[in-house]
């Protein structure tokens, strides 16, 4: 009983992070995201993109989409659905190289 | 494996001191050592960790899926990994935002952790101060325990978990007449590795070895009857029933904020019936588990830097986890930058690796003709570890092994048990041999930590920097 209750225990520490404390807000993980897009772009030798190509509410709008949707999705495809449209903009065919090991 | 070390543990043992628990601690200056040897990863490992202030190859999953937790507590994006090592990023993103530091502080620890349980269980295992210091100094000066622990990837906190798993069996081993210790040791050791599991399915071979070392152990130690059932009743549960209890309850959270986890999503997604009860819920979450697996046997990386585990002996084909041109508008590179390149290549020591290949071999050979309980660990240990990513791509056409092949990083956990090895090996060594060998190997790790060390830090160097050495060869 007593392991039974240390366990249940265990598994709500995520639950209890997640609602207590300030969280880390979507615009810090937006900015993040615009940061490595631009580094991406730099990597595929494109021009550099503007401020107003990599603005952070880009990357939130295309999350709270994913977000609305309740569909599964993966986890990198905000920042590559935005990513890849900027690259598209900056007239550069190809999706984005993040060099990650899982599609 | 299993059966070398079986076999080994059927070898005399020392009988037990008079004051079990005097005999059973470990000397102080092996703990100074193991305290000095974490500072100085840490020490070696803090400078840079924010650079580069971006997202570097599977930070981009992983860092966001701590992020996830962090906020939900749960993955919203799909996961092909257990929960455990995502909780313990969101912990790093919870105290210090979703920054570089945030993302990447648990790893670090995690990679203090790994060397300072490998001084612990070398010590263990050989009983030598100087050993055990090599083995530390082996690991600390690793290129992929090193890069593995300064960037948001699973496999180093995977590594945390599976070498303090390696200290509770090896203490186990060492001292294998004290029932009492080995049953907390038990306990322990089943929580550890099913931490482990929890984090990446990679670590379940090492359950196997757990299982057969303190079956061994509980049948040695036991009368024959209902005590030795009870014994290996016990073991059993330990190390199967706790593993997998743990594993379960990583899934609590997903349970509870089912509609706003990955699964929930893509159950949602999918059938359109959005809010489960439980029951279901339980059963997608099973489902998931299939799912999953099927992903794992099917998946083809087209990242250029898969590799087969074969080539880890000479390090050929290392990972490149970035590379860029400076100056540019990179955020990686920095504005004083001259023309140069900065990379982090998740690369070792080539001649240590092959050293350490060598050794495991000698290891197993020398604990197969003494029938050596803690060779036949070390043996063990780090075929459940390695021969898997070397067996899995040639076994494609079977049905249980998917032709799936592995990554540099996905090393770290042996990396361990390969300076182990190592350090074991140099101690058949005697007199003004081993003293200059010893010398010798430390003047190599040294030399090669600070030939690496730019392209494990994304230091500015030349196009030309190591080219042969941190490019894969083809």
């Amino acid at each position: 009983m007593r392991s039974a209750v240390l366990a249940l225990a265990v598994g709500l520490v995520p639950v209890v992070l997640g609602s207590c404390g300030p969280a880390s807000s979507a615009t810090q993980w937006a900015k993040v995201s615009a940061q490595t897009c631009r580094s991406t772009i730099a990597r595929a030798h494109l021009k550099d993109a503007s401020d107003e190509q990599l603005a952070p509410e880009r990357f939130l709008e295309e999350r709270r989409k994913l977000l609305d949707g309740h569909r599964g999705f993966n986890t990198v495809t905000a920042f590559r659905a935005v990513c890849s449209r900027i690259r598209q903009e900056l007239i550069a065919p190809g999706p984005v190289d993040t060099e990650a090991t899982v599609p | 494996m299993t059966e070398a070390a079986t076999t080994a543990m059927l070898a005399p043992e020392a009988p037990p001191t008079a004051d079990p628990r005097r005999a059973r601690r470990l000397p102080g200056r092996v703990w100074i050592l193991a305290g000095v040897a974490g500072l100085v990863t840490l020490v070696s490992r803090l400078p840079g960790l924010t650079r580069p202030g971006v997202l570097v190859f599977d930070e981009v999953f992983y860092a966001t899926q701590g992020w996830e937790v962090s906020r939900t507590g749960v993955e919203q994006g799909s996961a092909v990994h257990p929960p455990l090592a995502k909780w313990l990023l969101a912990i790093g993103i919870k105290v210090f935002g979703f920054t570089p530091l945030g993302w990447r502080i648990v790893p670090l620890i995690a990679g203090v952790v790994v060397v300072m349980a490998t001084v612990l269980a070398a010590y263990r295992l050989l009983d030598n101060f100087l050993a055990a210091a090599l083995a530390g100094a082996v690991v600390l000066t690793d290129g992929i325990a090193f890069t593995t622990g300064r960037l948001a990837l699973l496999d180093g906190i995977v590594a945390a978990f599976t070498t303090v798993a390696l200290l509770l069996v090896a203490t186990a081993v060492s001292r294998p007449l004290d029932v009492p210790l080995r049953r907390r040791l038990l306990i322990a050791a089943g929580v550890t590795l099913g931490a482990a599991v929890a984090c990446k399915w990679s670590a379940l071979p090492l359950v196997p070895v757990a299982l057969v070392v303190f079956g061994v152990l509980a049948w040695r130690t036991s009368t024959p009857g209902r005590a030795r059932r009870l014994e290996l009743g016990r073991t059993a549960l330990f190390l199967l029933v706790v593993p997998l209890a743990l594993y379960c309850v990583t899934y609590v959270p997903t349970l509870i904020r089912f509609d706003d986890s990955a699964i929930g999503r893509e159950h949602c997604g999918r059938t359109q019936h959005c809010h489960p009860g439980y029951p279901e819920r339980v059963g997608e979450i099973i489902a998931n588990q299939r799912r999953v697996w099927h992903f794992h046997q099917t998946l083809v990386p087209k990242n250029r830097y898969a590799n087969n585990a074969v080539s880890w002996v000479f390090q050929t084909e290392p990972v490149g986890l970035l590379s860029s041109s400076c100056p540019s508008a990179d955020p990686v590179c920095s504005t004083s930058d001259t023309p140069s390149v900065r990379r982090i290549v998740s690369i070792s020591n080539p001649m240590v690796w092959f050293l350490g290949t060598i050794a495991l071999v000698v290891t197993l050979i020398l604990g197969l003709r003494y029938l050596d309980p803690r060779r036949g660990l070390v043996v063990a240990w780090a075929a459940m570890l390695w021969l898997p990513w070397i067996v899995r791509p040639r076994l494609g056409a079977l049905p249980f092994a998917s032709a799936r092949p592995g990554y540099t990083f996905y090393a770290v956990p042996l990396v361990p048990v390969v300076a182990i090895a190592l350090a074991s090996c140099w101690l058949t060594l005697h007199g003004l041999k081993r003293q200059l060998l010893g010398v010798a190997f430390a003047f190599v790790l040294l030399a090669g930590a600070i030939v690496l060390y730019p392209v494990w830090t994304a230091q500015p160097t030349s196009r030309s920097y190591l080219q042969g050495l941190v490019e894969p060869h083809r």
